[in-house]
């Protein structure tokens, strides 16, 4: 039984069990390869496979891009056989990505908190 | 010690960071200035960097309440000495013939005393006044006696 209150994202994919979610490390690898987190927003639409790929960083870091490619498929048309969702703005929500985003922002948000840093914001 | 207020936490990297824009602050830099700091509360390198973040503010709590007990214990150790230094210099300048002042014969008591020990002391001081009531009982009949006797 897990003790926690951090978002993650549990699947089975060709019958391997995986589980995606953000560390102190992936963060700071993600940001090494170029990802700007004070720009969480854009990326979300200009980037979602880089972010994608880094949740598998933590308990996959040797998939291949091919598979994680494969996955993000099959998971954003999981999600988009949802009911669509909508912003404020009245566009469409890709939810997948949204609940990256979020857990991308929750690991921040959380970091954030921790060093009291009020230089750093993350809006979506 | 109340109103004077000492933060005995390391000093968290967010002074200069805050300084800096949104954008220029990275991720990264935080996260290396937080390592040291969690490291100090007990969190391994391990457990930093590749464990749960949610679990950090235990260790937050933790460090938190060792450093109010260890405050607390400083604090329990200078009242000892204070008793101490006390004790010697009131009976260095005591006068002649006082009673010496005694450093306490037991420790000072930290913890909430438990239902018997509270019933033991209740008895005690039961028996102790019937004690006293007897003795005073005795010395009346004595002094009474003896004014009969005359």
């Amino acid at each position: 039984m897990q003790n926690s209150n951090k978002t993650r994202i549990e699947f089975v994919y060709g019958g391997k069990p995986y589980k995606l979610e953000y560390t102190a490390a992936t963060l700071k690898k993600m940001e090494r390869s170029g990802v700007k987190f004070s720009k969480l927003d854009d990326m979300v639409f200009s980037a979602p496979e880089i972010l994608f790929r880094g949740a598998f960083l933590a308990n996959h870091p040797n998939e291949s891009n091919a598979t994680i490619h494969e996955i993000y498929k099959a998971l954003k048309r999981t999600a988009d056989d949802e009911e669509p969702k909508y912003d404020e703005d009245g566009n469409e929500v890709d939810a997948l990505m949204a609940v990256i985003g979020s857990m991308i922002e929750e690991a921040i948000n959380e970091w954030k908190g921790r060093s009291g840093n009020s230089g750093w914001k993350v809006t979506r | 010690m109340e109103g004077n207020e000492v933060d005995l936490l390391p000093e968290l990297p967010s002074e200069e960071d805050s300084k800096r824009t949104e954008s220029e602050t990275p991720i990264s830099d935080m996260l290396d200035k937080l390592c040291p700091y969690y490291m100090l509360m007990g969190v391994s390198y391990d457990e930093f960097w590749h464990g749960d973040y949610t679990h950090l503010k235990y260790y937050e709590e933790k460090y938190k309440l060792e450093v109010e007990k260890r405050n607390q214990e400083l604090w329990l150790q200078g009242l000892y000495i204070y008793d101490a230094v006390g004790t010697v210099l009131a009976n260095a300048f005591a006068k002649r013939g006082s009673t010496p002042k005694k450093y306490p014969d037991k420790p000072y008591r930290i913890t909430e005393k438990s239902e018997e020990e509270k019933e033991a002391e209740k008895k005690k001081m039961v028996e102790d006044f019937r004690a006293q009531l007897m003795a005073m009982d005795r010395r009346f009949s004595q002094r009474h006696g003896r004014e009969q006797g005359r």
